[in-house]
């Protein structure tokens, strides 16, 4: 459905993503882990097109996507929830939602989406007429996804949904997009750093390291690996040891 | 009534009259900010071009007066949408002195234009109420100020009606409060903002087509984006509700000031009601408290 290939993106002379290539199936979850600054956020902006690639190919459908405006992505079917809740803060919760089903082309029942989203995020309801930057930072990111979900994305690209929210909200979170990918068949591809839950709500991932890709798999399969067991689930590495080790030990990436 | 109320309930509404065109032209301005974060030092100039373009359809081509409105509103919508789609969206993401310094280069090229094809003469055009009055008891009300006032009004409505209850005007404050968010949303901000800056125009040729049977058709009618700005700062920065409320308390200062005050105080007293305000509310009369811009 999504392929990238070969991407390298930067921002002037600092070279974010150094030749990526990833692949998203129809009907997936598919989670690019990563540590801080590994290029994460900078890869779905490039496949959103808020920045443009420098190198590579985009192609979503068997279309290039890349090189376009972000709107004209969005109208393709691939819609981003940007890192940090961007939502409109001076319109209500109902214009958010309204907002998101902009550039959709049957207008028919969009009330009958923004009642499946209360469903979802049923927070939202009880604020639907209150301006959207009062909100609690979790019901801001409720909104931000269910906005995104309001254009009836083929392709939803998340940008670390569980930023900031508790350990019980991030949960539930996961567990709405769960439920999302399996009620509506959206693909998801989502950029996290809690690789716990991530491993566990995606189908596949990808481990992202300095704009490099360093693993791929199912992520059962990528749950056994030793490094990553290590460094993203903290794992074996014990406390104190785990310290000293973590400076020595290469990792290998097998 | 005793004359020196009537005559000081008068001058209000002369100075209503004229706040009106202020607040209407201090509209676009804002319009334009919220849009595209540019204040557009050209908007005076693009009214004054206005005032010489209906001038010209009217004693010229022959025009009706109603039609020469049309085309000239038209006009200068065409042209405020290829400024913003051909000339300011290639400066997008410079600092904000950018956008003021071509817009004010624009003004002068604009005001050098106007000047050569039509010369330094001031003129007048006839419109359907000139020298007409109304008679509201002791008060003569000239028709030319009535109708300024029902235009400002109906397009004021007009412009909150589609901000607030269109789902275009909406996604015009979606994409002004997140950018980045409008974007991903499908909203075709580029496009947008330029038909922003085209309804902004066509308020400006309102406004220059208003003014210039008052004023005279003349280069010094740009004159009035700095009574505009002025009416921006008073009413609070930003604000829609405070463009208009400017706009009035402007156009009244200005007129008790020109009876009451020695000579030279008219077109001082606007700048300094302006100081005085700003020393009591910093933000301005109704100002964002919130301000998103830290
Ligand atoms: N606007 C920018 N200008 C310059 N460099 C940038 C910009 N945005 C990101 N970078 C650089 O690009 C690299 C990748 O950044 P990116 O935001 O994609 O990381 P990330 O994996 O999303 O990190 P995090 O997990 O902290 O969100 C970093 O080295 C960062 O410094
Ligand atoms: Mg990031």
């Amino acid at each position: 459905m999504l392929s990238v290939r070969n991407i390298e993106t930067w921002y002037g002379p600092v070279n974010a993503i150094k030749g990526v290539s990833i692949d998203v199936a129809p009907g997936r979850i598919v989670a690019v882990l990563g540590a801080n600054g590994a290029g994460k956020t900078t890869l779905l902006k490039t496949i959103a097109g808020v920045v443009d690639p420098f190198k590579g190919s985009i192609d979503f459908e068997d279309a290039t996507i890349n090189g376009l405006d972000p709107d004209v992505v969005a109208r393709r079917g691939v819609v981003l929830v940007p890192e940090g809740r961007q939502i409109f803060p001076f319109l209500s919760v109902r214009e958010n939602l309204q907002m998101g089903s902009f550039a959709r082309s049957d207008k028919s029942d969009i009330q009958a989406d923004i009642e499946r989203i209360y469903g979802w995020f049923p927070r939202l309801r009880e604020r639907v007429a209150q301006h959207a930057g009062l909100l609690s930072g979790g019901e801001q990111q409720m909104l931000a996804i269910g906005r995104a979900l309001m254009a009836r994305p083929k392709l939803l690209l998340l940008d670390e949904p569980s930023l900031g929210l508790s350990p019980l909200l991030t949960r539930e979170i996961f567990h709405i997009i769960a439920r999302i990918n399996a009620e509506t068949g959206t693909t998801i591809l989502l950029v996290e750093q809690n690789a716990g839950i991530a491993l566990s709500t995606a189908h596949d991932g990808y481990i992202m390291e300095l704009g490099r890709i360093v693993a791929a798999g199912t992520c059962a399969a990528l749950s056994e690996k030793e490094d990553v067991k290590e460094f993203y689930l903290g794992g074996s590495a014990s406390a104190g040891k785990g310290q000293a080790r973590r400076w020595k030990r290469r990792k290998t990436w097998r | 009534m005793e004359s020196h109320v009537v005559q000081l309930v008068q001058l209000c509404l002369n100075g209503i009259a004229i706040g009106a065109i202020y607040a209407l032209v201090a509209l676009g301005l804002v319009l334009i900010y919220k849009a595209t974060e540019i204040i557009n030092f050209a908007h005076g100039d693009i009214l004054m071009a206005s005032a010489f373009v209906g001038w010209g359809l009217i004693t010229i081509a022959g025009l009706p007066f109603w039609l020469a409105a049309l085309v000239t509103m038209l006009l200068a919508a065409a042209l405020s949408y290829v400024l913003e789609a051909r000339v300011l969206r290639v400066i997008v993401g410079q600092p904000q002195f950018a956008g003021a310094m071509l817009t004010l280069a624009l003004a002068f090229m604009l005001r050098g234009a106007v000047s050569m094809a039509f010369g330094p003469t001031s003129r007048t055009f006839p419109t359907p109420w000139t020298g007409q009055t109304t008679h509201l008891g002791p008060l003569v009300i000239a028709d030319l100020n009535l109708v300024i006032l029902v235009a400002a009004l109906v397009i004021t409505a007009l412009l909150f009606f589609f901000l607030r209850r269109t789902s275009v005007g909406i996604s015009v404050q979606a994409a002004s409060q997140n950018q980045l968010a409008a974007y991903l949303c499908g909203i075709p901000v580029k496009r947008l903002n330029s038909m922003v800056w085209a309804m902004a125009g066509a308020m400006a040729a309102v406004g220059g087509l208003l003014l210039a049977p008052i004023a005279l058709v003349d280069i010094g009618l740009w004159y009035v984006v700095l009574k505009a700005l002025a009416a921006l700062v008073l009413g609070g920065f930003g604000s829609i509700p405070g463009a208009i409320v400017g706009g009035l308390l402007i156009g009244i200062v200005e007129q008790l000031a020109g009876v009451y005050l020695p000579d030279g105080f008219k077109d001082v007293m606007a700048y300094l009601v302006l100081i005085g305000v700003l020393v009591l509310w910093p933000r301005g009369i109704l100002g964002e408290a919130h301000g998103r811009r830290v």
